[in-house]
């Protein structure tokens, strides 16, 4: 029979020495994942304008092409924030007012688009997209989804490419100028060809796609009042 | 004279040497593939063979993701058995199984970030994993490092070889590809042929399972006395 006291003793030691290695595992580790994560988004958003994002040159081709801003809901440049700082996460749960606008510019051959990061809720957890527009602040010139928690082959599925293609072309406001957003219809099948406002679902991941459609909304209406006040 | 006894060996009490691989080693490795699959004749681990079997690629991180943790917390427990009090073994267990789970996920995410984004929970849930501290109370609590490790090696790999196997027929009729790559030929999609949904529903990976196990259990008439 052990006693009390061994077994206190025990126990918080077994307890203290895995706390320690795992601190020490998780601050030697952390450098490489923020990294990771910086890399995963630099990915992202060159992904919703490029077709081919090149691993090797990522990092030169995003300081070329891209201008990273950070505005506020009345579309005037915030000063001393980077865009790497703004945890969008976060932003998504304040009051628009309060918020901080990541916008990153890609300019190319003369042309540019608006790269925004976009937060949802999906059926399981947060939902979120890189949104890619024209210079017209209208037309979708690409989008790429992410996702904490979704289905794994069914909600998890509005990440992948074939998905996302089906956004292109798509468009933000009716032809009188009012904001009509883009909906993801339920299943799979629809037929949405000349339809500038509709997406084909996902067969089996209508509360994901539901909460794609939020999403568009609900973020896209403030960023058009972020836009409204940009300085080109 | 007489009372100076001659230390004489203790019979058998000390193990005779075995070798590393002996005929029994290989069966604590060789047996959960067979006759005592944790999945299919324990039915443990259950749950997290249903959820991240859609894609082969996540199935095979999984698999050497459990793997390590058994492997590694068996010897862990192993070599600490003699010392851990009873009352608090099954707390101390959980902590040495829930480190190694932060752990790999931290390496996970330092070194395979995509498929840690992938499995995401399921990395986290490998501490409920049933078959981890099935092994160690089982297992581990009563045998030595060397014997420990082996065990979580089959255990690991037996409960990886049906994750692998329902995740190669989950993707393949559900996605029509194989580890990311299409297999199924765009003619038979031009035929008319469709990839099967229900087959990225867990209840399709249910199914597997029970087919599996009914095939098992029909070749093994052994087999059938033991639930």
């Amino acid at each position: 029979m052990y006693s009390n006291r061994y077994t206190l003793a025990y126990a918080t030691g077994v307890t203290v020495t895995v706390a320690v290695v795992l601190a020490l595992a998780s601050s030697s580790l952390r450098g490489l994942q923020a990294a990771n994560a910086r890399r995963a988004q630099q990915i992202a958003i060159l992904q919703t304008v490029m077709d081919d994002v090149n691993p090797e040159t990522l990092e030169a081709d995003y300081a070329a092409y891209v201008d990273e801003r950070v505005l506020d809901y009345a579309g005037l440049e915030v000063d001393g924030v980077a865009p790497v700082d703004v945890d969008v996460r976060a932003e998504f749960r304040k009051a628009p007012e309060e918020r901080l606008f990541p916008v990153f510019v890609y300019e190319r051959d003369g042309g540019a688009r608006f790269i925004v990061p976009i937060e949802g809720n999906g059926l399981w957890g947060g939902i979120n997209a890189f949104l890619a527009l024209d210079a017209d602040l209208d037309t979708i010139a690409g989008i790429v989804f992410d996702h904490e928690t979704e289905t794994p082959g069914l909600g998890a599925e509005i990440a992948t490419a074939e998905f996302q293609d089906r956004f292109r072309g798509k468009r933000l406001f009716a032809d009188g100028g009012e904001f009509a957003s883009v909906e993801v219809l339920k299943g799979s099948g629809n037929d949405v060809a000349g339809d500038p406002h509709r997406v084909d679902g996902l067969t089996g991941a209508t509360m994901t796609t539901r909460g794609v459609t939020d999403m568009f909304r609900d973020e896209l209406s403030l960023y058009n009042n972020v836009f409204e006040g940009m300085d080109p | 004279m007489s009372t100076v006894a001659v230390e004489e060996p203790r019979p058998v009490v000390a193990e005779p040497k075995e070798p590393l691989l002996s005929k029994k080693n290989r069966r604590l490795v060789s047996d959960p593939f067979g006759d005592n699959n944790p999945i299919t004749v324990q039915v443990l681990g259950i749950c997290s063979a249903l959820a991240v079997t859609t894609q082969l690629a996540n199935s095979l991180v999984m698999a050497g993701s459990v793997t390590f943790v058994i492997c590694c917390s068996n010897v862990a427990i192993s070599l600490l058995r003699a010392t851990i009090p009873p009352r608090v073994r099954m707390i101390i267990q959980l902590l040495v199984i829930a480190g190694l789970v932060v752990f790999v996920d931290q390496v996970l995410q330092a070194f395979l970030y995509d498929v840690a984004q992938e499995l995401s929970v399921y990395v986290g849930l490998i501490i409920t994993n049933c078959i981890v501290m099935g092994r160690l109370e089982a297992f581990a609590m009563a045998n030595r490092p060397w014997k420990s490790f082996l065990d979580g090696l089959g255990n690991g790999a037996g409960y990886g070889l049906i994750l692998i196997a329902v995740a190669f027929f989950r993707e393949l009729f559900g996605s029509g590809t194989l580890l990311g790559f299409q297999v199924v030929p765009q003619f038979v999609y031009d035929l008319g042929y469709v990839d099967n949904g229900v087959m990225l529903t867990p209840a399709a990976a249910m199914f597997l399972i029970g087919g599996f196990i009914w095939v098992q259990r029909g070749l093994r008439p052994k087999l059938t006395d033991v639930s």
